[in-house]
């Protein structure tokens, strides 16, 4: 929404405050989101290295 | 950024209109805290889809591994997401907060500018014509309006039937006073109509008391004795009086010098009249010893010596009068002698002797004796001149008793 149409200081103030906290939020959520698909990722990477391992074996 | 400006255009052609007739400062004030409260329920909105994704690694990660690290670490980055969610939460509803306030200082600030105006539009723009001061005077000084004339009698009228009331009130206080004490907790169920009897009853009891009390004046006692009387009446016919009242009101009254004979009529009278308050005048009838309750005795020993005070006085008094009741007898006869047959023969009308004379002189007027000697007083003459009473004689005026008054009042009532 566009912000620069209100004329009145103390709600620009608040909206601004507003925004701040949502840029916060969707940067902290970023990065908790790249921790989370790193671990799934290195999970599945074991999974594969050990089941690679087994077939080795089996050969 | 997300906040787009999608508002304008999802808006109704009633809508828009609506807005565009906000055409007012005030108007123009609330659009814009609706907008920035949508504003801030927007962001609000996106931001909760934020968290989607890195849940649904988290999700796989708990359904597929056993390793305890992994799950250790997802869970940290689980509640580092819950924790963010929260705060965010926290700022958007302190966000709406800041609004609302925001949006009411504005309305106020607005009202308060619009009022200015209107009052600086409004003040008057010459100054204001000034009276005369001697024109007020006569103002002042003029007869009374009609206006006042009406205002004067309202408050006539109003004191005229606030006294009335009052009277009213004041008449019916004592009925209202029974009334309220008639109800007792052991005659709830009876209701309203003991209490209009016990109001009967109470207006009886005040006319003979009345009665009662105009009889005791004639009999020209004391006001004490008037009012212990008086008490002992309104013992007997309360409802709550016990033996030991109607006790202590006897008591009171032979304190007050109500000799014995009197005391065992109203015993009589309690007995005929009051069976119930029997036990009460039993123990008048007995003796003080036997007043078993502490406080009949504190009453009876504080009445005993107000009895003796008043005794005294009376006593002294009598002799008094008598004394000079004696002296206008000698005096009355033209010879010595006469006068000593005289004071002689009043002696012994007044049933006393020499002695007790003689007693009675030294202690109350020493000087009776120094100047009219006893030793010449002439009983033996005296006795032979008194006149022997017969049955055509008057009768001496008995002299009227409490008991009299009450039986007397009380017969009346009866009657009645």
């Amino acid at each position: 929404m566009p912000t620069h149409t209100l004329t009145n200081p103390a709600l620009k103030q608040i909206i601004k405050r507003a925004d701040e906290a949502y840029m916060d939020y969707l940067k902290k959520m970023k990065v908790l989101e790249k921790r989370a698909r790193e671990l799934f990722e290195k999970i599945e990477a074991e999974k594969k290295a050990a089941i690679r391992g087994k077939i080795k074996k089996l050969k | 950024m997300f906040a787009g400006n999608s508002q304008e255009i999802r808006r109704s052609p009633v809508e828009s209109r609506r807005v565009n007739l906000r055409s007012s400062p005030e108007r123009a004030g609330s659009q814009e805290a609706d907008e920035a409260v949508a504003a801030v329920n927007a962001r609000e909105k996106a931001a909760l889809g934020l968290p989607d994704k890195p849940k649904h690694y988290l999700d796989r990660i708990k359904s597929t591994s056993e390793n305890e690290a992994s799950l250790r670490e997802a869970a940290d980055i689980e509640a580092e997401i819950n924790t963010a969610s929260s705060s965010l939460h926290e700022k958007m509803a302190n966000a709406h907060q800041e609004l609302k306030r925001a949006n009411e200082e504005f309305r106020q600030a607005w009202h308060k500018q619009k009022w200015d105006k209107y009052a600086k539009a409004k003040e008057p723009k010459e100054t204001p014509i000034r009276v005369p001061e001697n024109k007020l005077k006569k103002k002042i000084n003029s007869p009374k309006t009609k206006s006042d004339i009406l205002q004067d009698k309202f408050h006539a009228d109003f004191k005229k039937d606030w006294d009335k009331e009052v009277v009213a009130v004041e008449a019916n206080e004592q009925p209202a006073k029974l009334e309220k004490e008639w109800l007792n907790p052991e005659q709830k169920e009876t209701g309203f109509d003991v209490a209009r009897e016990g109001v009967e009853v109470m207006k009886k009891t005040e006319k003979m008391k009345k009665q009662f009390l105009a009889e005791l004046k004639t009999a020209r006692l004391d006001k004490e004795t008037i009012a212990a009387a008086s008490s002992l009446f309104s013992d007997l016919h309360s409802s709550t009086a016990s033996a030991e009242t109607i006790a202590g009101s006897m008591n009171i009254l032979a304190a007050r010098g109500v000799d014995q004979k009197n005391l065992d009529d109203v015993h009589n009278f309690i007995k005929e009249n009051f069976p119930a308050m029997l036990p009460g005048s039993e123990i008048l009838h007995s003796s003080e010893a036997k007043i078993g309750d502490a406080g009949l005795e504190q009453e009876w020993a504080e009445a005993s010596s107000e009895r003796s005070v008043i005794e005294g006085k009376k006593v002294k008094q009598l002799w008094l009068e008598t004394f000079d009741d004696l002296e206008k007898k000698f005096m009355a006869e033209p010879s010595k002698e006469g006068g000593n047959v005289a004071v002689a023969r009043a002696i012994l009308a007044a049933g006393k002797s020499r002695e007790e004379i003689i007693e009675a002189a030294q202690k109350y007027r020493p000087q009776f004796l120094k100047k009219y000697l006893p030793e010449n007083w002439d009983f033996d003459r005296a006795k032979v001149e008194i006149p022997i009473k017969t049955k055509s004689s008057p009768p001496d005026r008995q002299p009227t008793t409490i008991f009299a008054a009450i039986k007397n009042s009380w017969k009346k009532l009866r009657g009645k």
